[in-house]
């Protein structure tokens, strides 16, 4: 296991990525055209109501006071109020998140449960004529937008063959193992098909290496070879690029959730920016960097965990 | 030494190789890599392999062991315990690898499993080969470091190969070899990525260790000062095909096959210093354009019409000396005769 001093040392480096993403969100709102207080205030307030908007938002401040605030408000939970919602933005936003938390990682166990199988299994027959129709397959699976996949699973699984309902959210647990299983398909086909081949190249070059041969040359059982030599050092690639495709995945959120009518973050960010709903916005954008801070602190942990040569600190 | 070699020869042969030949890439224009090699192995022999790069001794090697993969063909026999390993199956051949055959590679940085520790990588070979309890795995990995050298041996156990020496794993490799005590030891170049000292420490406890086990070995190396410190007797490879084998100190005593010679006259030995070093001219043939005749002929200084067109035939002279050459240097028999 890692050491408590690798984990803590993983852990501070957070605080300065938090401190940036900050500083971007901060800049960008206030690089946006237009005033913040119109935004806010009603049609036709006067210059006075304007004027006291602005000082009750400290925009009369400097902006390294402003950015004091920001920071403490953030820290402390207060991400400010949707004009949209009109009700507090972490409050809204805590309410959608578990939805999209729910489907990305239904969707990275869908992708590692087709991925990781058809690789060992294209990778031990490599070049031939199984390993280059499931490359095939992949790569028609790659080349497609994962709305559009959305759209033809929609057609087909819900709406034709009536397998599985066409949107929405379920209530529990398990109740959304089928609710979300197409937004999560169609996520899933495309993550899978970037981690099959990369699972694939590493295994193959794993399986070519010389302690896998060595292994062999032991007499160690097939299966041993396999999972303790083979499968644990590809895995070490596999996860680094899985941990990054989250980000991606996160975007692709706003596109799935809104194709399937998914009540999650991912639909909430477009509603808001649709509805310049600058601190919704905001407010999402600083979630979405913390998600992909943690999944990278994840990451490197698991990474950790497998290699032991990136152990020390 | 001469007792010694008497004494070998008296013994009864445990690996005998008739014709392996190892072939790779299309059935109609196959890349033959081991072509009609013969080779047999005396208990307690320690055999050096030699030949340049792609000579063809590492797939030698690996297909003693069945290793070689994907879509290597192995032909001929190779008889070990009136078994023919080249018809075994897969799971007949684990049951002989590690346990009865055990090997032994060039890369002691690439060898190991970097991400398991070093105890494990010995355990899980005697887990495999042995009915011991764990604790008694454990206790056998321990006394196994400690005996091919490794100070603090208990508690290395834990610890992963990046936190060893190059000289240190190679001779953790060696105990994860010998863990279920194998009778015959493939040595794929063990000493070639190492320091010359540290070479020298590896190829004593080679030697020492076949002497106590009374395994034999076969040394696959490049490099004609190693055969000389430590083989009882010495196969030479070029193009895939055998050259040249005999005693070792009678090989090196009186060469006869022209790439012997070449190979001994490159041992750079009591010259002046900036004297330039000798080398065999030109390079070995690739895989695909080995000559009809002998595989050397294109090289060789004694080369005759006859060695471009006709392979060689392998003879078996006095003395057990065996030579694959047309046109020979004269050996010690004809000057004595």
């Amino acid at each position: 296991m890692p050491s408590a001093a690798y984990l803590l040392s993983r852990l501070l480096q957070i605080v300065p990525t938090f401190l940036l993403v900050m500083v971007f969100i901060f800049l960008f709102v206030r690089l946006l055209p237009g005033d913040p207080a119109i935004a806010m205030a009603e049609a036709k307030a006067s210059d006075q109501q304007l004027a006291e908007i602005r000082e009750r938002m400290g925009l009369n401040e400097p902006l390294a006071v402003q950015f004091g605030y920001f920071v403490k408000n953030t820290v402390t939970g207060d991400l400010g109020r949707s004009i949209l919602m009109k009700r507090p933005v972490a409050e809204v936003i805590l309410e959608r998140l578990p939805v999209t938390v729910y489907l990305s990682l239904y969707a990275v166990a869908l992708s590692v449960l087709v991925a990781a199988p058809l690789a060992l299994f294209a990778a031990t027959r490599a070049n031939g004529p199984a390993d280059i129709a499931i490359r095939g397959l992949f790569q028609v699976g790659l080349s497609m937008p994962v709305f559009y996949i959305g759209l033809v699973l929609l057609t087909v699984l819900g709406a034709k063959l009536r397998l599985f309902p066409v949107g929405g959210y379920g209530r529990s647990f398990i109740d959304n193992l089928y609710h979300l299983a197409l937004p999560a398909l169609s996520i899933a086909l495309y993550t899978s098909a970037i981690l099959m081949r990369n699972l694939r190249a590493s295994l193959v070059e794993v399986l070519d290496s010389e302690f896998v041969q060595f292994a062999r040359a032991k007499g160690l059982p097939r299966r041993i070879v396999l999972t303790r030599h083979v499968l644990r050092n590809a895995l070490v690639s596999a996860v680094t690029l899985l941990g990054l495709s989250i980000g991606n995945l996160m975007s692709g959120t706003l596109v799935t959730e809104t194709v399937f009518a998914v009540p999650g973050v991912g639909r909430l960010m477009l509603e808001a920016i649709f509805a310049r709903d600058y601190p919704l916005i905001q407010g999402l954008t600083l979630t979405f960097a913390v998600i992909v801070s943690l999944t990278f602190l994840a990451t490197d942990i698991v990474q950790s965990w497998l290699d032991p040569r990136l152990r020390q600190a | 030494m001469l007792d010694r070699h008497i004494d070998a020869a008296a013994r009864p042969a445990v690996l005998e190789i008739r014709n392996l030949t190892t072939s790779f890439g299309p059935q109609e224009r196959p890349l033959v890599a081991v072509d009609g090699l013969s080779l047999s192995l005396k208990a307690g022999e320690i055999h050096g392999l030699v030949g340049e790069s792609g000579s063809g001794k590492s797939i030698t090697l690996r297909s003693i062991l069945g290793l070689i993969q994907p879509r290597g063909r192995v032909g001929g026999e190779i008889l070990w315990k009136g078994r023919n390993l080249a018809a075994l199956s897969e799971r007949e051949l684990g049951a002989i690898r590690g346990k009865e055959i055990a090997m032994i590679f060039q890369e002691p940085m690439t060898s190991l499993n970097p991400l398991l520790p070093v105890g494990l990588q010995i355990t899980e070979n005697l887990a495999a080969h042995t009915g011991l309890a764990r604790a008694e795995r454990e206790r056998e990995a321990v006394a196994l470091l400690d005996r091919v050298g490794i100070p603090g041996a208990r508690a290395r156990l834990a610890d992963f190969p990046h936190e060893f020496s190059g000289g240190m794993r190679q001779r953790v490799m060696i105990a994860i070899a010998l863990a279920s005590r194998p009778q015959l030891l493939l040595a794929d170049e063990p000493t070639t990525a190492l320091d010359v000292t540290i070479q020298d420490q590896i190829l004593r406890l080679l030697q020492s260790l076949a002497a106590e086990f009374g395994m034999s070995v076969i040394l696959v190396t490049h490099d004609m000062g190693v055969v000389a410190a430590c083989c009882d007797r010495v196969s030479v490879m070029y193009g895939g095909r055998l050259c040249e084998s005999g005693p070792t100190a009678d090989v090196i005593a009186a060469p006869r096959h022209p790439y012997t010679r070449g190979l001994l006259h490159s041992i750079p030995r009591g010259v002046a210093p900036r004297t330039p070093l000798y080398s065999i001219p030109g390079v070995p043939p690739g895989l695909g354009e080995r000559p009809p005749g002998c595989a050397f002929a294109p090289r060789c200084p004694n080369a005759l019409d006859v060695c471009r067109d006709e392979k060689p035939v392998p003879s078996v002279s006095a003395g057990g000396r065996g030579l694959a050459c047309h046109n020979p240097e004269p050996g010690p028999t004809e000057e004595t005769r």
